[in-house]
């Protein structure tokens, strides 16, 4: 069926395959094309975060197609019966067919990149994406109806990046980026997704505005143009009250009863997805040669991001995907800070002990000892602390270079948290 | 038949464009006469459904435009020509009247149909895949007049439809509303009045948004003086009619 807009002459024709190219990159560029967490609502929520400028694009050439074909006096001059909603999709479905392609697009990568397939399931981030899309394609046709398209397609552009966006905002108050969801998406592997309902709702606030403000703008031909900017303005700061003290990006701890156990001794207990990548074997083998080198520990391990000092248990977190040296070097870390309880009063060396004993571990683990070494604790950690220490500077304050020492640091570690454990 | 009752409208700023009109239009074509702001186009633009009266109801046969239904039946029982035919930019003629009709609550393939035999019928045949933006401003007065027929409306109403356009063009224009009225009622705003007699057969004349004559052409043609020439007679009655004017002198 041919369309009711010729598509050789619909600027929302053209600018489609743009607005893809444009999610795409953004994704691809600015978000990392790494793969979020293992669900769906976190795929649409990173998704959604790609159409940083598709949208502005969307809302560009909505503007040019709303001039072209309901700016001009054509419809008003023949005594219009079709809806206003009939119309605007006529005239802008390529758009949202665009959006909805980038959108997918990315879904889909990362779904193709994370075998296995995501659980959980949500519709809060579609809503909100869809709620945003509608506003920004809505507005930026109100513009080109109200404006020429040199004024309209600009402001179109710039309002909606600015709105999708509130980059420079960053530093200020990151709640800010929440009227708009921008970073709804969790970042971790072993925690739940649990978007803040706030900063579900305000972007949806803010786009019902925008899309009232259009809706009124379009059906009645207001050219109050500040009144219109005035609501949206309102709608904003009130969204920017209702995500006040939001953090960047809701998590919760993911339910134990996501956990994939196996195996008895050791007991493992890993998501779904860190078995399909098989990291239940990696910890299974590590805790086994532990044993085997005189090293007594939990029989129970479990993925978490909670790694703290706890019962019979070693909780580690490592994302899905990961290689089995960084397996190996999550068990050590998360061994560390399960079991000790008791803590040195002074250190021995320039280097503190749990740095030490990390690095034992590891190598008890069967981490390769050079290259655990510099990469756990010589670069990132001495940086941080100011006092970048080199590699060869590390290996000599730990003073472990065979297997027997290491074991030898972590009985010595493990006697110290006799007394002070459960 | 067109009529109305006790039908007024005014802008936003309060200005009375049409006062309390009443009156039935039942013998076309009709032809609607006035001075500049007098009201014809509000007018024109009120019995399309374009504009929704302050007070009053404008019918055509049986449908009014009382609420909003009212509306859209006058929408859909009319075509509607204006002084200016706005075109879309990237559409050729058949697409642009094809849009019309959609707009118009057509379905897009029955407009498309439609489109192709009503350029052949306004002389534009061979402008079918022209784009809209190369049109002349007489062959884009008969796209519009192809566009107000699109929906095969009871009354094509034409406002101005001579404004600005040379003879060649005012001729064909004329032709072609000739052709029409075997088949459709029409109202015809309009300033020309050499041809009132060869093609109307009622006549209206509106003044400071009043209606000063309804009636036959006949009945116009009476309002001329007598000592008017021939050629002159239909602007003399005009000027009669528009307030005891005295009848131009022969040249």
């Amino acid at each position: 069926m041919k369309p009711v807009i010729p598509l050789r002459s619909s600027p929302a024709f053209w600018a489609a395959p743009i607005i893809v190219a444009a999610t795409f990159f953004a994704y691809w560029n600015h978000l990392g094309h790494t793969v979020g967490q293992y669900t769906w609502v976190s795929y649409a929520a990173r998704a959604s975060d790609g159409l940083n400028f598709g949208l502005p694009l969307a809302a560009g050439a909505a503007a040019w197609a709303g001039h072209r074909y309901a700016g001009s006096r054509f419809p008003r001059a023949f005594g219009v019966r079709r809806s206003l909603l009939r119309q605007f999709l006529s005239q802008t479905w390529p758009l949202f067919a665009a959006v909805t392609v980038g959108f997918a697009a990315i879904v889909l990568v990362q779904v193709e990149r994370a075998s296995p397939a995501p659980q959980l399931f949500g519709l809060e981030v579609l809503i909100t994406f869809a709620a945003m899309t509608v506003a920004a394609i809505g507005f930026g046709y109100s513009l080109g109806v109200l404006m020429p398209v040199p004024v309209a397609l600009p402001i179109s552009i710039f309002a909606v990046y600015e709105w999708i966006t509130f980059p420079q905002l960053d530093n200020i108050n990151l709640s800010w980026r929440n009227i708009t969801g921008y970073t709804l998406y969790a970042c971790c592997d072993v925690t739940s997704y649990g978007p803040d309902t706030r900063s579900v709702i305000a972007p949806i606030l803010t786009g019902v505005a925008i899309v009232v403000v259009v809706v009124l703008v379009m059906r009645f031909r207001l050219l109050a143009i500040l009144p219109s900017a005035a609501v949206i303005v309102a709608a904003v700061f009130a969204a920017n009250v209702l995500v006040a003290g939001t953090q960047a990006q809701g998590q919760s701890v993911r339910p134990a009863s996501d956990l994939h156990c196996s195996g008895s001794a050791p007991k493992v207990c890993v998501y779904p997805e860190q078995a399909h990548f098989g990291m239940d074997a990696v910890a299974s083998k590590a805790w086994n040669r532990a044993r085997d080198a005189g090293v007594t520990l939990p029989n129970l391990i479990e993925a978490s991001d909670e790694a703290k000092e706890t019962d019979d248990r070693i909780l580690f977190s490592a994302p899905a995907g990961a290689d089995d040296e960084e397996v190996l070097k999550a068990m050590a870390v998360g061994t560390y800070n399960t079991l000790t309880c008791n803590f040195p009063s002074s250190e021995p060396s320039a280097l503190p002990s749990d740095v030490r004993t990390v690095y034992a571990l590891g190598v008890v683990f069967g981490a390769d000892p050079e290259g655990t070494l510099p990469q756990m604790f010589a670069s990132e950690d001495a940086a941080a602390e100011g006092s970048q220490i080199s590699p060869d500077k590390v290996r000599e304050e730990i003073g472990i270079s065979t297997t027997s020492e290491a074991t030898k640091a972590v009985k010595a570690w493990l006697d110290a948290q006799h007394d002070c454990r459960p | 038949m067109i009529s109305a009752e006790n039908l007024s409208y005014r802008y936003r700023r309060g200005v009375p464009v049409l006062q309390d009109l009443s009156f039935t239009i039942d013998s076309f074509p009709c032809v609607l006469l006035g001075p500049n702001g007098a009201g014809k186009s509000t007018l024109i633009q009120a019995v399309a459904g374009g504009i929704r009266p302050t007070s009053g109801s404008v019918f055509i046969g049986e449908s009014g435009s009382r609420g909003r239904q009212g509306q859209r039946a006058l929408r859909a029982n009319t075509g509607w020509l204006p002084q200016d035919v706005p075109v879309v930019a990237g559409m050729n003629c058949t697409e642009q009247i094809a849009y019309a009709g959609w707009l118009k609550g057509m379905k897009l393939r029955d407009a498309r149909q439609s489109a192709a035999g009503l350029l052949g019928r306004v002389g534009l045949g061979d402008y079918a895949r022209r784009p809209v933006k190369e049109l002349s401003g007489g062959q884009r007065r008969r796209l519009g007049i192809a566009q107000a027929l699109v929906t095969r409306p009871s009354v094509v109403l034409f406002d101005e439809p001579y404004a600005g356009l040379d003879p060649d063009q005012r001729w064909l224009v004329r032709d072609t509303l000739v052709e029409l009225s075997a088949d459709t009622d029409l109202l015809v705003s309009t300033h020309q009045t050499d041809d009132v007699q060869d093609v109307y057969r009622s006549a209206v004349v509106l003044n400071h948004g009043r209606i000063l004559f309804n009636g036959s052409i006949a009945d116009f043609f009476g309002h001329a003086p007598e000592e008017a020439p021939p050629s002159m007679k239909a602007e003399a009655a005009y000027r009669a009619v528009l307030g005891g004017r005295s009848a131009p002198a022969a040249r």
